[in-house]
């Protein structure tokens, strides 16, 4: 199988999103043989480059996070590339990851959604979308927790490589929880008011010498 | 009212009426009273966000690009209407004005709290101004969906959505639906 990947996070290589692809990758050579090359979306100039791969791929995943509830403008302006090939044939399998630093599924299901009636108009199939919470904070936590936390990806890329589909259960255990239950909800009111809520946004404040700022209105 | 009206439509002139719309409803408005102010967002210097958080944790509340984004900031904090207008192109919001929006998060907190039963960011100022929505070339599928999106925006803006308009009857209504915020 030949696989096409986008990585459309705004931060390039540097990202959340390359961390995902790393072990979507790692989950597909654990099931079998994958040709891949994986392209940066912010370092596509215009919309031919981005055809040009497009047109001639057999298999197109796409990642990237959300942003203000959904697509990052980049990954808007990439669907915008694509509206000439609505309703073509000839067109790749099409699959997305979409992640954000949200640890409730909802906030990405307007995002999801979207995909969903996008997606097979720019595609010969839709393979779906799956909602990864909670990525935002990676690079600073342990491998042994990243691991643990790419282990639907894997797991939908293993199973990927298989069936050439995106397993459905696996996209409905990865979107979980949707909502935080009343329990969480309580110890997250308790944990929000001893400050360790916040803890990592305060973190890098002080680590900035920002923290005196944090509550600034230069805008009122 | 203070009336401020985010300009999302890439192409100049007259190709899809949007231009000429909304210079008509800042008219309208302007006339009816209102303090009314337009930003052509295709005629600005507004770069992608990208995500850096700097916003957040370097210079709290400003963003660390140095372009034109920031220039809307103190009208729309001070506004009581935020109209965001944009034609549809592949079913949602141009990438022009989604640009803009990506670069207000300096206008909120990156801290978290329980609101509505979710999880969202907290608020950085004491009011956010109402949203209204125009679209062109939307179908009545594309307004209703588009719609769902600005009320999921609203509620990490700390605010609520006032009207949607079709670009097409939103000159002869927008007066009403502002009226009725």
């Amino acid at each position: 199988m030949q696989l096409t990947i986008f990585n459309g996070s705004p931060r390039g290589k540097k990202s959340n999103s390359s961390i995902i692809i790393e072990h979507f990758i790692k989950g597909c050579e654990e099931a079998g043989k994958v040709d891949y090359k994986v392209h940066i979306v912010k370092q596509l100039k215009k919309a031919e480059d981005l055809h040009k791969i497009y047109k001639t791929s057999e298999v197109v995943l796409v990642v990237f996070p959300l942003y203000v509830d959904s697509m990052p403008a980049m990954m808007k302006e990439f669907f915008e590339w694509l509206e000439p090939f609505v309703g073509k044939k000839g067109l790749p399998k099409l699959g997305f990851i979409i992640h954000s630093g949200f640890g409730e599924a909802i906030h990405s299901f307007f995002l999801r959604d979207y995909l969903d009636k996008i997606g097979p108009e720019i595609s010969s199939e839709y393979l779906g979308t799956m909602i990864k919470p909670s990525t935002e904070g990676m690079a600073i936590q342990t491998s042994g927790m990243v691991k643990k936390k790419m282990r639907t990806i894997r797991d939908l890329a293993a199973a990927f490589i298989q069936s050439g589909k995106f397993d459905p259960v696996i996209m409905e255990k990865s979107a979980k929880p949707i909502k935080y239950n009343a329990f969480a909800k309580v110890i997250i009111r308790l944990i929000k008011g001893l400050g360790f809520l916040d803890f990592y946004w305060n973190y890098l404040l002080k680590k900035n010498g920002a923290k005196d700022m944090h509550d600034a209105r230069p805008y009122a | 009212m203070k009336i401020v009206i985010l300009n999302g439509e890439p192409a100049k002139g007259k190709t899809t009426g949007m231009n000429a719309a909304l210079d008509k409803i800042e008219k309208t408005l302007t006339k009816a009273g209102h303090e009314v102010e337009q930003f052509i967002l295709r005629d600005m210097d507004i770069k992608y966000c990208i995500g850096c958080f700097g916003c957040w944790v370097k210079t709290p509340g400003r963003c660390v690009i140095k372009d034109d984004a920031y220039i809307p900031y103190k009208p729309i904090m001070n506004s009581d209407l935020l109209i965001y207008a944009s034609p549809v192109k592949m079913k949602f919001i141009s990438s022009l004005l989604k640009r803009m929006m990506d670069r207000m998060i300096p206008l909120i907190h990156p801290y978290m709290s329980i609101r509505d039963g979710e999880m969202h960011h907290t608020e950085r100022y004491d009011k956010s101004p109402v949203i209204g929505v125009v679209l062109g070339d939307a179908t009545p599928d594309d307004m209703e969906f588009i719609e769902r999106y600005f009320k999921r925006t609203a509620l990490n803006f700390f605010t609520r959505v006032g009207f949607v308009l079709n670009v097409d009857n939103a000159v002869k209504e927008v007066e009403n639906a502002v009226n009725n915020i």
